[in-house]
């Protein structure tokens, strides 16, 4: 084995089992692979171990075996699974402001996945405006500060971990859930998916998966409407154990959702979710998760497709929409696994929320 | 290394007897009985930022985000495309793809703003009742594109006006759209007219140049009618330049009556040239598409297809060449930006007008 040039698996690569064989996450790439087990044992071998078992074979098959061994980590090598030189550079833990407290007064906390964020400021009715605004607070203790300073002129600092500075109340209100939405995107305890979520009147905990602009916020509010209640329409958490984690923010809802939804509410780009109907509950989490639906509204079909998809298409699925594996790491890519095998994920294709939400509170 | 080994980046159960009767224990010389790797796929979202802009359409007024300092901001940004042509016994140009152009904004150090317009598509050919419109825009306006010929004659059907130029749409860290941070993506030029005889479609649309670039960023010129074989046949205007305004169209073989395309100006599209009604000579071809102007100016109308009446050697009246695509920019924005086909452009028949230009831009 004195020849042998071993690579290790290459940084960024995280390795989990699925299947029959496992699934090889490349986080520089962008890319995930499906592999063998034999692919997958090698990924995790040293040169120790390959040298054991090559040792642990009949002296005329060893010659055969380097081969055999090389030719693999050859084609391991051609995606950048292994031997790529490359660091990946870990991403720390989101800390919130750093910044001097903005001022004695403290709001309430947010839920944003397991963060709780408030905001303090030295102007109490900007900090209640804030707390109205968003809607979601409770008197949980808090795990991070958000500083706001306002200035004589109008315009108002933010301070995250970043430092944010607005011109106008206005621009604040409008961007205020994207500050927020980029820390539920930063998430190191649970796994953030690009997903809302509802509860239907019968206690089903219903997922929406899916990009910008396929209809997410739109099929929520269309479900709160229809007597659902509330988890998120951005992103929402799952922990290791498939439980599900809210961020019941504002709906963030466009022009055209106000008129599929004929909304007589004033057009504004973030909406309560007791807008849709008065009685709808924001939820804070659930034990688990009933079903995940990859959404899409297509005015091209006629009637209503729901096509439950096999574990392999549920995995790409779902790796599509994680927001957040490069700071989860392999418990990440355990829950997404875990969940693409043990969770009924279904392709949802609609003509719009009039066949779609019947079909979906239909127990 | 543990048979059932767990390290902080890799978890497998996958014990080494199996590996042994995998990778050990074939034949001399056979290859593995299973792939190495069984499946590939993209999973965007680990590198996807936070959203800060998600616009498709038209603005018409300048729209602003704030940006943290030491965050750099990933932008898709497309001008609006072109409009089709308008047809009739044969199809109308297409309208060219607005340009996409997608890069990193660099962190600049303290909080800023981001500026934005979004250009609005092309108008469609209008066949007898007017010429696409351009597309509006904040920073470069798209032209119209050019009237048919016109005659009491309509011999083998009728000529067809053109499409209009989409407009540009621009990112910058001032509100007079003009600061350090310039981005401009050009819109798609316009679809030509359709001639009045069979076979004589109208040239297409200039669309989105390809190579990644720092600073501006050619437009791509317009298409020639087709179906004709008289020399010389209409030419498409020319796409904006990185220093100079694109050159209009020049009107093909012995279209008395017709006019050439016009230049852009400034950052706007040139207007498509009107086609000819050929009573005047024979062969009447279309006239010239109007050229892009130069960083991010709408792409130029589509000169319109003209109309020849008389015997059986005069039919030969062309469709006109389509607009020049707009060019783009990247100034200052700390890294080269990737153009590809943006906004969709008209089609020419059935006629349609060119989709708005839109932007996307995340926190990365």
């Amino acid at each position: 084995m004195a020849d042998l040039v071993f690579d290790r698996v290459s940084e960024g690569v995280l390795v989990h089992p699925f299947g029959d064989g496992a699934v090889a996450a490349d986080l520089v790439t962008g890319r995930a692979h499906l592999v063998s087990s034999a692919a997958a044992w090698l990924l995790t071998a040293d040169v120790d171990s390959v040298d054991e078992l090559v040792a642990d074979l009949p002296a005329d098959q060893q010659h055969d075996a380097i081969g055999r061994i090389l030719d693999a980590l050859d084609t391991l090598r051609t995606p950048g699974l292994v031997g790529r030189r490359e660091p990946f550079e870990q991403r720390p833990r989101p800390t919130g402001s750093a910044h001097e407290p903005a001022g004695s007064h403290v709001g309430a906390a947010h839920r944003v996945l397991a963060e709780h964020i408030a905001f303090r400021s030295d102007d109490a009715d900007l900090v209640k405006r804030i707390d109205t605004f968003l809607g979601s607070g409770t008197q949980t203790d808090p795990t991070l500060f958000f500083d706001v300073v306002p200035h004589a002129d109008g315009t108002l600092d933010l301070f995250t971990e970043d430092e944010w500075h607005f011109l106008a109340d206005e621009q604040f209100f409008s961007q205020l859930p994207a500050a927020l939405n980029d820390y539920a995107a930063r998430s190191h305890d649970v796994l953030a998916l690009h997903a809302g979520a509802v509860r239907t009147p019968d206690g089903r905990n219903l997922v929406f998966v899916g990009h910008m602009n396929v209809g997410k916020s739109t099929l929520v509010a269309a479900c709160l409407a229809g007597g659902c209640d509330y988890y998120s329409d951005e992103t929402i958490g799952i922990g290791t154990d498939r439980s599900l984690v809210g961020y019941p923010k504002p709906l963030t809802i466009d022009a055209s959702t106000h008129e599929v939804l004929g909304l007589s509410i004033e057009r504004r780009p973030h909406i309560s979710p007791s807008s849709f109907r008065a009685e709808v509950e924001r939820l804070p989490g659930a034990r688990t998760i009933d079903e995940i639906f990859l959404v899409q509204y297509d005015p091209g079909v006629s009637e209503l497709q729901r096509d439950r998809l096999d574990s392999t298409a549920a995995l790409e699925a779902l790796c599509a929409h994680t927001l957040n594996l490069a700071r989860m790491g392999l418990e990440g890519l355990g829950i997404v696994c875990d969940i693409a095998e043990h969770v009924p994920v279904s392709r949802l294709h609609h003509p719009g929320i009039d066949a779609a939400v019947p079909a979906l509170l239909d127990p | 290394m543990p048979d059932d080994n767990t390290s902080s980046d890799v978890k497998t159960p996958i014990d080494r007897r199996t590996a042994l009767k995998t990778l050990g224990a074939g034949a001399a010389g056979a290859a593995l009985a299973q792939p190495l790797i069984m499946g590939t796929f993209a999973a965007p979202a680990w590198a996807a930022g936070t959203a800060l802009v998600d616009h498709v359409g038209y603005v018409s007024a300048v729209n602003s985000v704030a940006v943290p300092g030491n965050r750099a901001i990933s932008y898709q940004l497309s001008g609006g495309g072109g409009g089709g042509g308008a047809p009739d016994q044969n199809a109308g140009g297409a309208g060219g793809r607005g340009t996409q152009v997608s890069g990193v904004i660099d962190t600049q150090g303290s909080p800023w703003t981001l500026y934005w317009a979004t250009g609005q598509g092309g108008g469609p050919g209008t066949g007898s009742t007017g010429t696409g419109a351009g597309g509006a825009s904040l920073y470069g306006a798209g032209a119209a594109g050019g009237t048919e010929g016109v005659s009491a004659f309509n011999v083998g059907g009728s000529a067809s006006s053109a499409g209009g130029g989409g407009g540009a749409s621009v990112i910058s860290n001032t509100s007079g759209l003009n600061g350090s941070i310039l981005i401009v993506a050009g819109g798609g030029g316009g679809g030509g007219g359709t001639g009045s005889r069979d076979g004589t479609a109208g040239g297409a649309g200039g669309g989105a140049p390809s190579g990644a670039f720092t600073g501006g960023k050619a437009g791509v010129n317009g298409g020639q009618p087709s179906g004709i074989s008289d020399s010389p046949r209409a030419t498409g205007g020319g796409g904006g330049g990185t220093s100079a305004v694109g050159a209009g169209g020049v009107k093909g073989y012995n279209d008395t009556g017709a006019t050439n395309g016009a230049a852009g100006s400034g950052h706007n599209g040139g207007v498509g040239g009107d086609g000819a009604d050929s009573t005047a000579g024979p062969y009447g071809g279309g006239a010239g598409g109007g050229g892009g102007g130069y960083w991010g100016a709408g792409g130029g109308g589509g000169g319109a297809g003209t109309l020849s009446v008389g015997s059986s050697d005069q039919y030969h009246c062309s469709g006109g060449a389509g607009g020049g695509s707009g060019s783009s920019a990247v100034i200052g924005a700390g890294n080269a930006g990737t153009p590809s086909a943006g906004a969709t452009g008209g089609t020419g028949s059935p006629v349609s007008g060119g989709a708005d230009g839109y932007i996307h831009a995340s926190m990365v």
